[in-house]
């Protein structure tokens, strides 16, 4: 009788540790910045990766390539601009109603809070046509990467228009 | 019976302790939606300390007067000539990235006047966090107002 009671509370004891085991962290990292744990070689290599795959967004945006577009965006996706928060469907859906006559994007910075986390800030200039009006000005862009099962996904895209103005 | 009824009892116990696993994202979505809601109280109250403690020595943060970093931001938010009598925060979002990195979005709305102007309201809001020791972070904050854009 003993041993079943060994045996039930070793179930027992095994039951309550897989339960409270954390769900596993996407990284091992939970650096800043990949400086901290690899080499700077690597760093510059994650920073080009994200860097290039938001350029692409913007050269698909510009295409109005819908499908491989909305590919790219990762479950969950939030698109904040001035009409709101859109999701990944909507925000896809809107491509075709933009038309980007000509972009150029600059001073990129980018942090990574963990290692497979990507935050870029960069700046661009636009004109672009939209419901029949033309509009060209400045803005300040952020998007968040994630990596999702080997792959690089957007998970955020942010822009705000800029003004000569103080804030807050 | 005696060991149905152990059985049954760890089986209960168990349970428990999974669901206590589910609660704890929820809490922790709330940790950060709480972390949130005391900047905008910081803000009221020009509190700078606050915007230094409780962000990345390389955050970045951004509003339609360009990118700025820690203290830059901390010194904007608290500019003595702005006026903060309400606010109010919704359709508030979190993704969790990983088990320390969170991703919020959100809406808000103010009563704010700055060098005698109004303060764009709505606007939208995205913050990224991170979990340093028992602190929650901001890594990343963008605001979005619809009268700019």
């Amino acid at each position: 009788m003993k041993r079943t009671y060994v045996a039930i509370l070793l179930l027992a004891a095994f039951t309550l540790c897989a339960c409270s085991t954390p769900p596993a962290p996407s990284s091992a990292s939970t650096a800043a910045t990949p400086a901290a744990t690899v080499s700077a070689a690597t760093t510059a290599e994650l920073e080009k990766t994200v860097i290039d795959h938001e350029k692409k967004m913007w050269e698909l945006a510009k295409g109005k390539q819908v499908q491989e577009y909305r590919n790219a965006l990762a479950p969950g996706y939030r698109g904040v601009g001035v009409d709101g928060i859109k999701d990944a469907d909507k925000d896809a859906q809107n491509l075709p109603t933009y038309d980007i006559k000509e972009y150029a994007l600059s001073d990129f910075n980018t942090t990574f809070p963990n290692q497979d986390t990507a935050v870029i800030t960069y700046m661009g200039t636009m004109t672009a046509t939209t419901k029949g009006v033309t509009s060209s000005g400045k803005l300040y862009a952020s998007s968040v990467w994630a990596k999702q099962n080997g792959d690089w996904k957007c998970v955020l895209y942010s822009a705000t228009k800029a003004e000569p103005q103080s804030k807050k | 019976m005696k060991r149905i009824i152990t059985l049954v009892a760890l089986a209960i116990a168990a349970c428990t302790f999974a669901f206590g696993q589910v609660k704890r994202n929820t809490s922790v979505e709330a940790e950060v939606i709480a972390h949130e809601k005391r900047a905008f109280a910081a803000w009221k109250n020009k509190d700078k300390k606050f915007f230094l403690d409780t962000a990345t020595d390389w955050s970045q943060n951004i509003d339609l007067t360009g990118v700025r970093n820690r203290e830059q931001w901390a010194q904007a938010v608290t500019d003595p000539n702005c006026t903060v009598k309400n606010y109010a925060l919704d359709n508030i979002k979190v993704i969790m990235l990983s088990p320390d990195t969170a991703l919020m979005t959100y809406r808000y709305t103010n009563d704010a006047v700055c060098n005698g102007k109004p303060e764009p309201s709505p606007a939208w809001a995205s913050t990224v966090l991170v979990k340093r020791g028992r602190k929650w972070l901001v890594a990343f904050h963008q605001e979005t107002n619809a009268q700019a854009n």
